[in-house]
């Protein structure tokens, strides 16, 4: 078992040396006790405690010894680390393993304390989590949601404090958070405690006979009804900074429906789907520039239905060779062809119509009827528009004739021909409508920013929306939305943690895989949820007592 | 009249003859089995008729057309659908949906008209839907439209590639091995229902079958193929009893040592 | 289904497709050949020049090469890309700078240059090796049965979290290799001035190919890794342990492509987080070029795609008249990998995968 705590030992040198812990070492989730950085070695203690357990396949007394052993050796190997530092200086080679982290890891303590120290506080934590494991899941499961929801509101501080600013809400505010800092240990406590008590009562009401619970359709209406409100009043009550995310969040999405028309219904795996981004993009900033690489000085809205146009016969001009290639090669040529795009606009060769590194600049928002859109929060709204338009015609057509066809494709594409799918008319709609969508997304874009450089359509974009695809639920749209919301939203709106963006990014995507590669949110289940309301409400009744009907996994 | 024709078909993979030379007429409305040893080219020849293969000499005419070196969807169009050896269903697709892919070619709806939610597009799409599940209806699986093709069992998945390819209202079925692992009674419903889809659809089939008794029982016309060319074909009774036959099933020294007892 | 490489045309008559296609092709070759003319009759570049290009591409083919066998190898055994194969590349030299900067700093390298490169060379490909073997055991093996789209996007996230894994651990900036003085300077190879790093590179690249290329054909071991490639199965049905396999053939590619790196840090002297994505995804295209699942195919590959982009820009670019040609190298690097994937995905060697079953 101490394998296991060897494995968990190396996990926290890992966070350590990274430099995630220190970066999270400046948030506090009870102010001045303890901070996220503390609270990330104490997961990674706990976890050790709960795979020792799990592992073992002893009596109780066994798996509880099996987790209190693994949590000793996490806690030896960080002491450990800690006695290194003092015997010599790490940053030559670790450059984030500065003062400060050995401050945390070892308590201010001198380091022979600190160790024995470390071993003592990784057992109890070791213990814990195998005690977790044991458990019933129905005891543990509240925990969990507590422990999620009190950290939810230590990482989204800032967003809660600006919700919260109103006057009228100070007494809240006083009693969640100290003055200046983080929150209250009543505050994280409370929250704890009160998500804990709803998961529990809801798991206790989903045993008893007769849920009580809406029926489907009125569950979609009513978080419909949510949903929209909270779009109309984010940005309002989050300020321009979570405006600005939100259109971020927006852009993602719409590239997100576009992408999954070719890869989610189609399986068409394309990794150069940014290059249709920077095509809206670039004929946006063309055709409405003021500065010197405008070619026109066209309004944003005579603009949009070009880069819409364009970007599609983009996407069918470099669908057609690449018709007859499947799967990683697809992705693989897709990704050469994105590259290429990319590199041809960055040129020198090409400067004087693209601006080369520089791009082109100087592209003014939008107006309409004399009213400009001149901040993110204006954006917000179209971009909100241009998604809801968007996001209906990808429904329209996945449930059509054509959208059939390409799912045909996706799960066979031989037998999908031998049934009298024309793929090459299939298959370049699907480029050239995604890549579409990706054009309108472009656009906003363009005038967001107010100028387009070939910066920011790399690889790393494409990837990011195929990720975001993936995450949410492949060929769902709810999906594209949920994983817009959760890869782009969530780390825009955690700034600090920047260069670690993309560490738990990659180790997110592996993590879904692993664990649950169907997505959040997969279409099949909800299409079949979908029937289960318009065509047989009877079914409700027959539900078996005491089963859930989602995951309860 | 015959509506299936190959003269002469040759089809090689490097330096590996499938089949060699092979004459085959399948007449109209016949239910025309093609039996023979693993390796003797049967699949090899379905998937030459059905495009999915070019054959390297020789024809296929179909209905009076030429169609060898047509696409795959340009010879569903023209009439002739096919199930397969394992069962290659779209398993992540509901079973309607299976089948409603199958009537892609009978409908006209457009992108344009789905995102537009014309009426015509929705006219179309109420018809389809309803034409899907009495197809589902008309192989044994009502009822079974929302369940996802690769949740069903064994049996129901191939009588759902049995509604998706009558979905596309083919002149001709190939039929691959559509007994494969079912026991006598589904065996006899399988019978039954392939004599159903001749008499009371006039769909002509042609059947590999490793099943003797079904092949018997249900061919107008049996050709036998071995090492890619036709050693044999007739009559069920004739093909039976043609010593050519049982060589190349059963092995010459074998039905020495039978025939001596 | 079936590899991604192998393809049926997608209509049998000439119909738009086809003749796009053909125009591209026609495209390339005219831009290719109007280019050379142009240069050659400009006159731009001496002799010498163009052997300085040649044995540059050499070496930068080499390293390639050597990065394309880790690659090649996975794909044969597993039918997936490595995605995180460039990282396995960066993390050894990167790695390895922490022994180098010390053993320049006490003068150690000076005084045992051939010594010093060796050790970095096995650190770096130990290293690597250690990070190839992490991925699989981590990533890749929980999801051997997994339809094809999974593996792929666990191999981009293990890609993503071991760049930035590396950039956490040791910093954004880049990191200068010393300089070796034995290497500086040129040699007189047959009356041609030859610069003594890159000749240096070259061989110890041919080196470790050849050495590699016996390992698979000649061992045991070898056998049994090309039989893992050919069917995992009827493999596993004759004794040979099929996991066991598996790692070591990440092993192998992951120790040679850590060599590589080392190789790299001579030529580029330069070693960076990021440093693996575009050598990953050249030497990818070296794997495809030769016939990916071919060892050869890989080596051939990887040496002919760093001459053509050594070479290419002053060669066809430069006549074209296009300003600051070798900003576009990688475009042509792109554009061959392109048109293999399109035109011929079976590499210059063919590949050795099993036809579709019908």
């Amino acid at each position: 078992m101490w394998r296991v705590g060897l494995v968990f030992g190396a996990v926290a040198w890992f966070v350590s040396l990274a430099g995630l812990v220190e970066a999270l070492h400046g948030r506090w989730v009870v102010d001045g006790v303890l901070s996220a950085g503390q609270v990330l070695l104490l997961a990674v203690l706990l976890a050790s405690g709960w795979t020792a357990a799990r592992r073992s396949s002893a009596s109780l007394v066994g798996r509880l010894w099996a987790g209190l052993l693994a949590g000793a050796t996490v806690g030896f190997c960080v002491g450990l680390l800690a006695w290194l530092r003092s015997l010599v200086d790490l940053r030559t080679m670790f450059v984030n393993a500065s003062p400060a982290l050995f401050q945390l890891l070892s308590g201010g303590r001198p380091a022979r304390v600190a160790w024995a120290a470390a071993v003592a506080v990784g057992a109890g934590v070791g213990l814990a989590g195998a005690a977790g494991a044991c458990a019933p899941a129905r005891a543990v499961r509240p925990l969990l949601v507590g422990a999620a929801a009190a950290l939810s509101l230590a990482l989204f501080q800032e967003l809660v404090l600006l919700v919260l600013q109103p006057e009228p809400l100070a007494p809240v505010r006083d009693w969640l958070f100290v003055a200046g800092g983080g929150p209250t240990a009543q505050g994280i406590a409370a929250v704890f405690a009160f998500s804990a008590a709803l998961a529990a009562l809801r798991q206790a009401s989903r045993g008893r006979a007769g849920r009580v619970a809406l029926p489907p359709r009125a569950q979609r209406v009513l978080w419909s009804v949510v949903g929209v409100l909270l779009l109309a009043a984010l940005p309002i009550a989050g300020g321009p900074f979570v405006a600005q995310v939100l259109v971020i969040v927006g852009l993602y999405t719409l590239m997100g429906l576009g992408l999954n028309l070719e890869v989610g219904l189609a399986g068409l795996l394309d990794l150069g789907f940014v290059a249709f981004f920077a095509i809206g993009a670039y004929t946006v900033g063309l055709l409405t520039s003021v500065g010197e690489h405008g070619i026109a000085h066209w309004s944003f809205w005579a603009a949009v239905p070009v880069a819409v146009l364009v970007s599609l016969i983009a996407g069918v001009i470099l669908g057609i060779p690449v018709l007859g290639i499947r799967g990683d090669y697809l992705a693989i040529a897709t990704l050469g062809f994105g590259e290429i795009v990319r590199l041809l606009v960055l040129s020198d060769a090409l400067r004087p119509w693209f601006g080369g590194s520089q791009g082109v600049l100087a592209i003014p928002k939008p107006v309409l009827a004399g009213f400009e859109f001149s901040g993110p929060q204006h954006l917000y709204y179209l971009t909100v528009v241009a998604s809801a338009v968007v996001a209906y015609v990808a429904w329209r057509l996945q449930d059509s004739r054509l959208g059939r066809a390409w799912m045909a494709i996706r799960e066979d594409e031989d037998v999908a021909e031998a049934l009298g799918i024309n793929l090459v008319s299939v298959k370049l709609l699907a480029y050239g409508l995604g890549a579409a969508f990706a054009g309108v997304g472009g656009a906003i874009f363009a005038v967001m920013v107010g100028s387009v450089f070939p910066h920011s359509f790399q690889l790393l974009i494409s990837i990011q929306v195929l990720a975001l695809i993936i995450v949410g639920g492949m060929g769902s749209i709810p999906g594209v939305i949920v994983g817009s919301a959760v890869l782009i939203g969530l780390p825009e709106l955690l700034r600090e943690f920047g260069e670690f963006r993309f560490l738990v990014y990659g180790a997110v995507l592996v993590a879904m895989m692993l664990l649950r590669p169907e997505g959040l949110l997969p279409a099949a289940a909800q299409r079949r949820e979908l029937r289960a309301v318009e065509e047989e409400p009877v079914e409700l009744a027959r539900t078996p007592v005491g089963a859930a009907t989602e995951g309860g996994a | 009249m015959a509506i299936l024709v190959t003269r002469r078909m040759t089809k090689r993979f490097g330096g590996l003859v499938a089949i060699r030379a092979l004459d085959l007429e399948v007449e109209e409305r016949a239910i025309h089995s093609v039996i023979g040893p693993n390796g003797a080219g049967k699949t090899t020849l379905f998937n030459c008729v059905t495009g999915f293969y070019r054959p390297d000499e020789g024809e296929i005419w179909f209905a009076g057309q030429r169609v060898d070196g047509l696409r795959p969807d340009e010879i569903a169009h023209l009439g002739i659908a096919r199930t397969y050896q394992n069962i290659r269903l779209f398993a992540n697709m509901t079973a309607l949906e299976n089948v409603l892919v199958g009537l892609h070619m009978h409908l006209r709806s457009t992108w344009v008209g789905a995102v537009l939610a014309s009426p015509a597009v929705r006219r179309e799409e109420r018809w389809a839907h309803a034409e899907a599940r009495r197809l589902l209806e008309f192989v044994g699986l009502a009822g079974r439209g929302d369940l996802l093709a690769r949740n069903l069992p064994y049996g129901e998945q191939r009588k759902l590639e049995l509604a998706r390819a009558l979905a596309t209202r083919p002149k001709l079925l190939l039929l691959d091995e559509p007994t494969a692992g079912m026991n006598p009674a589904e065996t006899a419903e399988m019978i039954q229902f392939i004599r159903r889809l001749r008499d009371e659809l006039g769909i002509t089939i042609l059947l590999i079958e490793h099943h003797m008794r079904v092949v018997m029982t249900i061919s107008d016309r049996v050709t036998v193929l071995d090492y890619g060319e036709k050693i044999s074909e007739g009559t069920p009774e004739q093909v039976q009893n043609d010593p050519r036959v049982i060589e190349a099933y059963l092995g010459t020294r074998k039905v020495k040592a039978e025939a001596l007892g | 289904m079936a590899a991604g490489a192998l393809r049926r045309p997608v209509a049998r008559r000439l119909n738009f497709v086809d003749a796009f296609l053909w125009g591209f092709r026609l495209a390339v070759i005219v831009v290719v050949v109007w280019g050379t003319v142009g240069t050659l009759r400009l006159g731009r570049y001496t002799g010498e020049q163009w052997v300085d290009f040649v044995v540059f591409g050499l070496a930068q083919g080499g390293i390639y090469a050597l990065i394309a066998l880790g690659y090649t190898m996975v794909y044969g055994i597993l039918r997936m890309i490595n995605f995180a194969h460039g990282e396995v590349f960066m993390s050894g030299a990167y790695t390895a700078y922490f022994v180098a900067a010390p053993l320049a700093a006490s003068g150690f390298l000076d005084r045992h240059p051939i010594l010093s490169l060796l050790l970095l060379v096995a650190v770096a490909a130990a290293v690597s090796m250690g990070v190839a073997v992490l991925v699989e055991r981590v990533a890749y093996r929980p999801l051997r049965r997994a339809p094809r789209l999974v593996p792929l996007i666990t191999a981009i996230g293990a890609s993503f979290f071991l760049q930035y894994a590396f950039r956490g651990l040791y910093g954004s900036g880049f990191k200068a290799y010393p300089e070796f003085q034995l290497f500086k300077g040129e040699w007189q190879i047959l009356g041609i001035g030859v610069l003594r790093t890159q000749a240096v590179v070259l061989a110890s690249a041919a080196v470790l190919m050849f050495a590699l290329y016996q390992f698979v054909m000649r061992t045991k071991v070898g056998k049994a890794m090309r039989a893992v490639a050919e069917d995992k199965d009827a493999a596993a049905l004759m004794g040979i342990d099929v996991d066991r396999i598996i790692v070591l053939t990440f092993a192998i590619g992951g120790a040679a492509a850590g060599a590589a790196g080392i190789l790299y840090a001579l030529v580029f002297k330069q070693v960076h987080f990021f440093m693996g994505f575009v050598p990953g995804i050249k030497a990818f295209t070296s794997a495809v070029l030769g016939g990916i699942g071919n060892i050869p195919g890989a080596m051939l590959g990887g040496l002919f795609l760093g001459v053509v982009e050594s070479v290419g820009p002053a060669l066809f670019l430069d006549g074209l008249g296009i300003v600051a040609p070798y900003q576009l190298k990688d475009v042509i690097a792109f554009t061959m990998l392109v048109m293999v994937l399109i035109f011929r995905p079976q590499g210059i060697l063919g590949e050795r995968l099993a036809a579709k079953r019908a």
